[in-house]
């Protein structure tokens, strides 16, 4: 892709995200709130799925992690609201280095398994301890104050949401651009050849599975805030793999198709409400017609575009 | 001492041999052939020197060290790379990306410089760039640095192989059928091109090889194995009259070589 | 207690063995896990009630139905969403089967209702008495079952010709089709196979556990943790790990927590993928390069 292309699109997709709430109305904001929370899960399944070629259908374990290390301390603990999305992420990136220890014996569906039983694990552990989750009830998240100013409108939240969100695909970028990064693709397309250029694998693997899981915690932590409450139930395997889906539909190889793919996972539920029953198997079938026929997820259909227009000069791209 | 010394190596997969008590040295600047009938255990062997294969018996020694405590990833850093039978590129990444994945081992910056961009990372990214840039001028990728593997014709493929393996400034090559699939031109230009990385480079090589043009007028020794054995070592032209490698290739009908 | 536990967990290893056996039959032939089989034993087995209630055919005739049945699920399934997909990288394989798992699993719910539904059995209710320990007959059905399924597949794949391609196309899909395999009809013929030995599960475990749409989750975890733990190439190797997951499971419910007797499958998959990630009866198969 040409560099001004580059450029030009990402200011495209700025200005639309910065003026998109001037288009709608209140409920609007948190939706665009719900979007910006999505597509950091899909950026964090982007890192491990799509650079680093392994699987996960258990993101909702890290993403329950992030949600109520950070609702804890903030609630229980005292910390001030960036320090506990900060939590979130840690709490959530060190157990991503405990999965990512299956991940270096084994791939494929045995991988996928092993990210399941760790959701639900997890899942389990939130249910029983309910002297932690608060049981029935459910956790109540204050909404944050940030340096002094109280975020309760969900535009404020939005807008630091979207903050957020462009530095941890400021964050994702430089590392597909690092040596790290750019190591961990390699091990992706031919882990044998990269062994022999002497590109250690454990060490990638294991980076891939922190930056993601600390990614999707942070997401977690920020959910918690916006929602203003978590219950047990949200974190289910349905869940884990609407991340998934999400992420394979926008796109694993690129940040606006994680944008494309949180904004699927936030307004699908809207869209298909008449079909609430049907909503997972219209995702399931999505998901399938889209590994059949656009591997590269919806964003890939800008390229399509692209190399279909009549202004495309000839020479390399 | 050799640069590197095979000491009775021995590997069975689940009760199939593959090699059975091999033993050979190959001296430095030298460049050794590895010649055999088809499932004779070359490229096994080559699989346990690279580590990609743990024999159950014996030793490997590379300038002295044991290389079989080592995992796969860390004999680049000892100095030794290889090429592949049926070639491991990244096909998806252009030829500059496959050379400078061989070389990114050696200019690392700490993950956060990575993360946040800071110029040690900067830096580092700079220097595997230029080093890339001269070692696709050498090999002669200059100007198809920036295709992707997959578009090349099967020689270029080759080419890029070795360009990515010698952007590990090895000490010892080991190439599996460099040769492969060549008209005798390229043959021959692939045996040059060894050669002269002896040399010019001083890189010690090992090489599996069905051609024997190339065999012979490339290698100063030879390593013959049939059925996971040696069955013979020496000069080309000594290995080519030896009844044993002549029977295993040809048969007990043996007569002409 | 401890020999009626036994007895017990076998039985209920048995119930995970009819499905990982589906499991590992389609992983043999296609090298593809298909993570909705137990979803679509589960869709199957509606069906088999959907005919049960509304054609009032009587149970032995819709539980033959649950062959063709079987066969039409798995084959148009095949065709659909995994035959596209037979020369894209796995990992695109994979994820088509995530979708189908939710798809069936949903559908079912969505067609169906939610609420759990009494499903017949074939067998009477009276347990009997096994080496002193009491057994319902329907649990020494599934056991029957299983040993019939293990032996006949294991006769397929040995001594009959699709049974040996079979075996060929999972191992290296190239080479068979350059030998004269058929690899898309191995794999369709897999996947209708499978889908038959799964469905025929589902109708068995029905009766024990009530017919819902959450009915084969739990099951599908732990079949997979008895054919990791066996090896997942194994015939036999499925069904041993399945009978000793069944009886650990049991073990741990009584003397540990029951809470946690989910995940403890899980404990035992990362085990044994840490430790032996090949399982205890099958080999380690490295790539040749």
């Amino acid at each position: 892709m040409s560099r001004t292309f580059r450029i030009a699109g990402g200011l495209a997709v700025l200005l639309t995200l910065l003026a998109a709430p001037l288009a709608l109305g209140n409920y609007g904001y948190y939706i665009l709130a719900i979007v910006m929370v999505y597509a950091m899960v899909a950026l964090s399944l982007n890192i491990l799925v799509g650079m680093g070629g392994q699987i996960s259908i258990g993101h909702a374990g890290f993403w329950a992690l992030g949600a109520y290390a950070s609702a804890l301390s903030v609630v229980k603990l005292g910390f001030p609201f960036l320090g506990g999305v900060l939590a979130g992420g840690i709490v959530a990136a060190l157990f991503g280095a405990l999965v990512a220890l299956p991940a270096l014996r084994v791939q494929g569906h045995y991988l996928a398994i092993a990210t399941l039983g760790f959701a639900l694990f997890v899942q389990q552990i939130l249910f029983e301890w309910e002297w932690l989750t608060g049981g029935r009830q459910g956790l109540f998240v204050p909404r944050p104050s940030l340096f002094g100013v109280q975020l309760d409108s969900d535009l404020g939240y939005y807008y630091l949401l979207l903050a957020i969100f462009l530095l941890l695909g400021w964050i994702a970028g430089n590392f597909a651009r690092s040596h790290t990064g750019r190591s961990l693709a390699a091990l992706r397309m031919s882990s044998i050849a990269a062994e022999s250029c002497g590109i250690a694998r454990p060490k990638h693997i294991i980076i891939a599975f922190v930056i993601s899981a600390f990614f999707t915690g942070v997401s977690g932590a920020l959910y918690g805030h916006l929602l203003g409450h978590l219950s047990t139930e949200t974190f289910s395997l349905a869940l884990s793999l609407s991340f998934l889906t999400m992420a394979v539909i926008g796109g694993l190889h690129s940040r606006a198709g994680a944008l494309l793919g949180g904004a699927y996972l936030a307004l699908a539920p809207e869209v298909l409400r008449e079909f609430k029953d049907a909503q997972m198997v219209i995702y399931g079938v999505i998901l399938i017609l889209c590994v059949q026929f656009l591997p590269g997820g919806l964003i890939s259909l800008v390229d399509v575009v692209r190399r279909a227009a009549p202004w495309r000069s000839h020479g390399p791209s | 001492m050799a640069l590197l010394e095979v000491a009775n190596i021995s590997l069975s997969f689940s009760g199939l041999r593959a090699l059975a008590d091999v033993s050979f040295d190959v001296g430095e600047g030298e460049i050794v052939g590895l010649i055999g009938p088809n499932g004779a255990g070359k490229s096994t062997l080559l699989n346990c020197v690279s580590r990609l294969y743990r024999p159950q018996i014996g030793h490997i020694r590379f300038n002295g060290a044991s290389l079989l405590e080592r995992k796969t990833h860390e004999i680049a850093a000892m100095g030794i790379r290889r090429s592949f039978q049926n070639l491991e590129l990244f096909r998806e990444a252009s030829v500059r990306e496959n050379v400078t994945l061989g070389l990114v081992y050696r200019h690392k910056s700490a993950l956060w410089n990575e993360l946040l961009n800071l110029p040690a990372a900067r830096v580092a990214r700079r220097g595997a760039e230029d080093e890339a840039d001269h070692i696709l001028d050498t090999c002669g990728l200059g100007d198809v640095a920036d295709v992707t593997v997959s578009e090349l014709s099967y020689g270029q493929q080759k080419s890029v192989e070795l360009a990515r393996a010698l952007a590990g400034n090895p000490k010892l090559l080991l190439l599996d059928e460099p040769a492969a699939g060549m008209n005798p031109e390229e043959s021959r230009r692939v045996g040059e091109t060894v050669r002269r990385l002896r040399d010019h480079d001083g890189i010690t090589v090992l090489l599996i090889e069905h051609d024997m043009r190339v065999v012979m007028t490339v290698c100063d020794r030879v390593v013959v194995l049939d059925h996971g054995e040696k069955i013979g070592e020496g000069t080309p032209a000594e290995v080519r009259r030896a009844p044993a490698v002549i029977k295993a290739y040809l048969g007990d009908e043996a007569g002409h070589a | 207690m401890i020999p009626q536990l036994v007895v017990s967990g076998l039985a209920l290893g048995s119930i995970y063995a009819l499905l990982a056996l589906s499991l590992v039959l389609i992983n043999k032939a296609t090298d593809v896990v298909n993570f909705a089989q137990g979803e679509m034993a589960m869709f199957g087995t509606f069906i088999c009630f959907a005919l049960l209630t509304k054609t009032g055919l009587p149970l032995v005739v819709v539980l033959l139905l649950a062959v063709p049945i079987g066969i039409l699920l798995g084959v148009v399934t095949e065709r659909i969403a995994m035959r596209p997909l037979q020369s894209a990288p796995p990992i695109n394989a994979l994820i088509a089967t995530i979708g189908l798992w939710m798809i069936f699993h949903h559908a079912a719910g969505w067609i169906w209702g939610y609420d759990p539904v009494r499903f017949p059995s074939l067998f009477a209710p009276e347990p009997l008495n096994v080496l002193g320990v009491r057994v319902a007959q329907n649990s020494l059905g599934i056991v029957g079952v299983s040993l019939l399924v293990v032996l006949l597949l294991y006769l397929f794949f040995e001594h009959t010709r699709m049974g040996i391609a079979m075996r060929a196309a999972s191992m290296n899909r190239r080479a068979a089709e350059l030998m004269g395999v058929n690899v898309g009809r191995v794999s369709l013929m897999a996947w209708g196979l499978a889908t038959i030995i799964s469905v025929v599960s589902g109708v068995l475990i029905a009766p024990l556990t009530f017919l819902d749409f959450e009915m084969m989750f739990a099951v599908l975890l732990k079949a997979f943790a008895g054919a990791i733990l066996g090896g997942f190439n194994s015939l036999p190797g499925a069904v041993i790990g399945c009978l000793v997951i069944g009886v650990l499971e049991n073990l741990f419910a009584a003397y540990v927590s029951t809470a946690f007797k989910d995940t403890f499958a899980f404990a035992i998959i990362i085990a044994v993928l840490m430790i032996r990630p090949q399982g205890l009866f099958t080999r380690q198969i490295a790539k040749k390069v």
